[in-house]
């Protein structure tokens, strides 16, 4: 699974300490994700969508 | 994140101050202290070789009886057992979907090493020193989780920058 989280997140102007924040997981967690290292849950997914204003499939897609 | 069984977070102190005691406690035992009188005390005891040997009744019977015992060891393995089973059990204090991820793989960890550890000791120990081994095992399964868990978390703490 590939993800375009950190462009997102940056392009809404967030920190990953705010963003984490919002969706009340640890700064960890969005590095993790962001770094490949961990697939978040579908209501995890859901949530960052939601904060940064894009759907699902903008911020991840499955590798071909 | 709600979680299930888990307690909050501040259990942690709690859980090194028993493991610590117990720990302190066990190395001194084993190292030749003298085990204290007053911790002297009638115990209920319900299962030993009477129960394991006999075939009827009145022969089982014997064996629930009352006996005299000091209680350094068994106080010893609670506070282990306690304090692992607190430093397990307790909350990180952003426990999220990640940190359980790290929690569920820790416990598969420990469970594996575990079994390596005690299945190994069983062909290269024997006599009292697998007594010993096997006292060790009544909590090694813990010791091992706590360790594995708070190196994972370590690692996740240090190694991810803000970017």
């Amino acid at each position: 699974m590939k993800n375009k989280l950190k462009q997102q997140r940056q392009l809404a102007q967030f920190t990953q300490k705010d963003l984490a924040a919002a969706i009340q997981v640890s700064r960890q967690t969005i590095h993790a994700i962001e770094s490949g290292k961990y697939v978040p849950s579908t209501e995890l997914a859901l949530k960052l969508a939601r904060e940064l204003n894009c759907t699902v499939e903008q911020l991840f897609w499955l590798e071909e | 994140m709600k979680t299930k069984f888990l307690l909050p977070p501040t259990f942690k102190y709690v859980g090194w101050l028993f493991f610590t005691l117990g720990l302190a406690m066990g190395i001194a035992f084993v190292a030749g202290w003298d085990e204290p009188q007053f911790l002297q005390a009638i115990v209920p005891d319900i299962f030993n070789q009477n129960t394991l040997g006999s075939s009827t009744p009145a022969e089982q019977a014997k064996g629930l009886k009352w006996i005299e015992n000091n209680l350094s060891d068994e106080l010893t393995l609670s506070f282990i057992l306690v304090g692992v089973m607190l430093l397990m059990l307790a909350r990180e204090k952003q426990e999220d979907e990640l940190i359980m991820r790290l929690r569920l793989e820790s416990i598969l960890w420990a469970a594996i090493v575990n079994a390596l550890l005690v299945f190994a000791s069983t062909w290269l120990v024997y006599d009292m020193a697998y007594f010993m081994v096997m006292e060790i095992a009544m909590f090694l399964f813990y010791l091992l989780f706590v360790i594995r868990f708070n190196w994972v978390l370590w690692r996740f703490n240090h190694l991810s920058h803000e970017e």
